[in-house]
């Protein structure tokens, strides 16, 4: 009976018998250990141990107060962005082109200082603005303009900013600035929070299926919370985001009414945006008045606020350089070769090499005159710059949303120009080719397996169909119709130059003489054997005519 | 939890108790030495020194040196004195090793403070000091009794070990000097002795000291002072009258009462002016044949060298 009733305290009771057996001999294990040496090493050990308890504390403590610290921003604590609203000092008036980004902005700050208003009529106050658009495109700009126009403070911050290898920094930093908006907001009656790059904090969260997140996450849950809070607390803070990323690359919770509730796209400006421009910032140096700022304005397509500021300043360096007191026409078209085309070469070129190269830019040159609908020829040069001996510098009229078959075809036959000078002239050809290609091929390929636009009119994107799920006959098909666009872009580029073989052989020895030939010189030739540009606007005749 | 900690704590020793209580400290140190390194010593206590006498059949090898073996015995057994007068409710201040030449009847002797074995433990000193700290002394010993076992221990005082220890570390210096400067012809050689003198109530370090081939030979009575005012020092020795230090050969004697020396501890007075002060002709060099035991002819020859 004895041993039933201790057999059942044992089941009753094992874990904690355990336990306490396991404490007892890991306690006694040191105690005993201890006994076995001498008083004088016990009690140094003793004494030693005790220090280490002290120097664990001072560790924690050390620790605890470091990393909450790092928690509270650190060394980067944040930035002292505040600026106010007449230290900004950008008016409407200062912002060039971007007009329908401008006149949302306007409203915003209609709204912003008219709150009371709203809020009498029992409308929602705006409570973010999110500008998206290309890098340089003024983004920043316009927020400052906001800024002054609304007579706030405006606090500036990048989404960068906000990342750190510190867990929870982020979130840190968003507290601190909504802390400091919303206390300048008491204080002024308003401010903006401007977030540029904010796609480094506002990207799609990741949710991981361990339950982990990444450290973005919390950032821009805090940023979402806080945006919550100043709906909640009713003050009058004014979230302006500014990002460059596709907006469906950003989180849905971010752009969702109640925080970025305007969603303004700045784009590049248009061809009048750019000639403002460019009459802008020519104020701010001394240029020659008879500059054709249009013509610019016309090169200058696809170009940013940015760029053309960045083409201005260059041209002042080039004329300094030169040792002129103004920046002439010739300048800004220097800057601008220098910053689309790179630095000139001094590389020793042979006499075949030369004529080689020369015939090729020529194709390329006439078949773009003669057959493009869209893009002028600007410049044609035979001096290496980079990897390539020579250069045809054309560009499109304006930015086009759409491009039809036409426009793929003279794309491609421009391309394949080269081959088929060197082919015509030398009977063989370069490896100067490769390039112009693979350019061609791409567009091609382009055309016939995702736009349709092949010569049996094939529907559809086949590239959105994995190739294995594709038939054999289908993908012979489709490649057969490609290479009939290059043969049938070939055949007709070779008839072109082998008809227009006078101008052809000019154009060439011109090269081959003058090294560069511009805008005026290529219009000059090609009037001279009678044939006119089909895509000159009379706006953008230069002054004096093309052969000024 | 607590009472069990407690109690844990005081069952491994954190206690008041000590491994080696007074009345067992010679048979402990015995035991330790024969039953860990099997090597049979005899003890002994007395006052506040502790000190252990092994005898071995020949101290010195065939070079005069003292064989590498013989080093590790002298250390095992420095370590189970040491071992025991930490670990003991008696008084000890300082631990002594006597290696006895059974044959030759040459001693050598360590003896080391058990304050700087603490000190040393801690990381307080480095390896150096350490032994810097140690004072090594060799000669000749009468035998006592019958059988080479027996020894007398006297009692270590402090002023001693200290007079002992600065002699020691002035000999040792000037003999590193000597070999960094061996090939320079003004290389110094220097003949030392250390004691206190308390026996007219005065309570002096006496330096003496026959100091041959000697440029300048200021620097050598700076160098001596340094050395016993850096030791003072360092033990915080305070209880005597004053420092004497005498050079036979060049004629010269510094003394320096306890004042001085404090104030030069303090930086409040400088080695010229310690110069210009206090130093004054020295006795004769023949007053110094007695101490150093040196030949006066040969003396002579050098000091007129000089």
């Amino acid at each position: 009976m004895f041993w039933r009733k201790l057999k059942l305290f044992w089941w009753n009771h094992w874990v904690k018998i355990v336990v306490v057996a396991w404490v007892v001999f890991i306690f006694w294990i040191p105690v005993a250990a201890l006994r076995s040496i001498d008083s004088y090493q016990r009690s140094y050990m003793v004494a030693w141990l005790s220090t280490m308890g002290l120097q664990a504390t001072i560790s924690a403590v050390i620790f605890v107060v470091l990393y909450a610290w790092v928690l509270q921003g650190g060394l980067q604590k944040l930035k002292k962005r505040q600026v106010k609203s007449e230290g900004v000092n950008i008016h409407w008036k200062d912002v060039i082109g971007m007009e329908a980004a401008k006149m949302e902005a306007r409203e915003l700050v209609e709204l912003i200082q008219d709150r009371a208003r709203i809020k009498k009529i029992g409308g929602n106050i705006i409570r973010g603005m999110l500008m998206m658009g290309p890098p340089g495109c003024g983004k920043t700009y316009l927020a400052k303009a906001v800024a002054t126009e609304a007579g706030i403070p405006f606090i500036s911050m990048s989404g960068s900013e906000f990342v750190e290898v510190f867990v929870g920094v982020g979130a840190s930093r968003v507290r601190q600035l909504f802390q400091k908006a919303r206390r300048l907001a008491y204080a002024e009656g308003g401010c903006i929070v401007f977030l540029d790059e904010i796609d480094a904090v506002g990207r799609k969260r990741v949710f991981s299926a361990f339950g982990g997140t990444e450290e973005t996450n919390s950032t821009q849950n805090q940023l979402l919370a806080e945006m919550d809070g100043l709906k909640e607390k009713d003050e009058n803070v004014i979230v302006i985001g500014a990002t460059n990323a596709a907006e469906d690359t950003l989180d849905e919770a971010l752009l969702r009414p109640g925080r970025f509730d305007r969603k303004i796209f700045v784009d590049r400006p248009d061809l009048e945006e750019r000639e403002a421009l460019f009459h802008y910032y020519l104020s701010k140096i001394k240029f020659d008045e008879s500059i054709d700022v249009a013509r610019f304005a016309r090169k200058a397509v696809r170009k940013s606020p940015a760029d053309i500021a960045n083409i201005t300043k260059e041209a002042a360096l080039i004329a300094t350089r030169s040792k002129q007191d103004k920046v002439l026409a010739q300048h800004l078209s220097e800057a601008m070769e220098r910053i689309d085309l790179g630095l000139k070469k001094n590389r020793k070129v042979s006499e075949k090499e030369m004529q080689i190269t020369a015939y090729h830019e020529t194709g390329h040159v006439i078949v773009t005159y003669l057959m493009h609908p869209t893009d002028d020829v600007f410049k044609a040069s035979i001096i290496p710059r980079g990897p390539a001996g020579g250069v045809t510098y054309s560009l499109p009229k304006e930015d086009e949303m759409f491009r039809n078959r036409d426009w793929f075809v003279a794309q491609i036959c421009v391309l394949i120009a080269g081959y088929v000078a060197e082919k015509v002239k030398f009977g063989v050809t370069s490896s100067g080719v490769s390039s112009d290609f693979q350019h061609a091929m791409r567009l091609a390929h382009y055309m016939v397996w995702s736009l349709g636009m092949g010569k049996t009119e094939s529907l559809g994107d086949y590239t959105s169909i994995p190739a294995d799920q594709l038939s054999g006959s289908v993908k012979d098909k489709l490649n057969a119709e490609t290479h009939e666009i290059i043969q049938s872009c070939m055949r007709q580029v070779e008839d072109l130059l082998k008809k227009e073989h006078v101008i052809f052989d000019r154009f060439a020895q011109e090269l081959i003489e003058k090294k560069e030939l511009d805008y005026d010189e290529i219009e000059a030739i090609f009037k001279e054997y009678g044939k006119s540009n089909p895509r000159v606007a009379s706006k953008y005749v230069p002054k004096g005519g093309p052969n000024k | 939890m607590r009472s069990f900690l407690a109690g844990a704590f005081f069952v491994s020793g954190c206690g008041p108790d000590y491994t080696y209580p007074a009345n067992t400290v010679p048979q402990s140190i015995q035991d330790i030495c024969l039953k860990e390194n099997n090597l049979a010593v005899k003890a002994r206590v007395a006052g506040k020194t502790v000190g252990a006498l092994l005898s071995i059949n020949d101290l010195l090898d065939a070079k005069g040196q003292i064989p590498r073996a013989v080093h590790e015995k002298m250390g095992q057994v420095m370590q189970a004195v040491t071992r025991v007068a930490l670990s003991t409710d008696l008084a000890i201040d300082f631990c002594e090793v006597i290696v006895r030449d059974r044959k030759y009847l040459n001693e050598l002797v360590i003896l080391r403070s058990l304050d700087d074995t603490k000190r040393a433990n801690a990381d307080a000193i480095g390896i150096e000091e350490s032994i810097n700290r140690t004072v090594f002394r060799q000669g000749k010993y009468r035998p006592v009794g019958r059988g080479n076992g027996n020894f007398i221990l006297k009692e270590v005082k402090l002023e001693d070990f200290l007079a002992e220890q600065i002699a020691q570390r002035v000999r040792l210096g000037f003999a590193r000097e000597s070999r960094e400067d061996a090939e320079e012809t003004s290389s110094r050689f220097v003949l030392i002795e250390g004691s206190f003198d308390a026996s007219h109530g005065e309570r002096v370090f006496r330096f003496s000291t026959l100091s041959l081939q000697e440029e300048n030979p200021h620097k050598t009575m700076l160098d001596i002072f340094h050395t016993a005012s850096g030791v003072l020092k360092d033990y915080g020795f305070t209880d005597y009258g004053a420092i004497e230090i005498q050079d036979y050969l060049n004629r010269q004697k510094l003394t320096l009462d306890k004042e001085t020396v404090l104030n030069y501890q303090a930086k409040r007075i400088t080695d010229q002016e310690i110069l210009d002060r206090y130093l004054t002709e020295s006795q004769s060099v023949r007053d110094a044949f007695k101490l150093f035991g040196v030949s006066p002819s040969a003396t002579e020859a050098a000091a007129e060298k000089n």
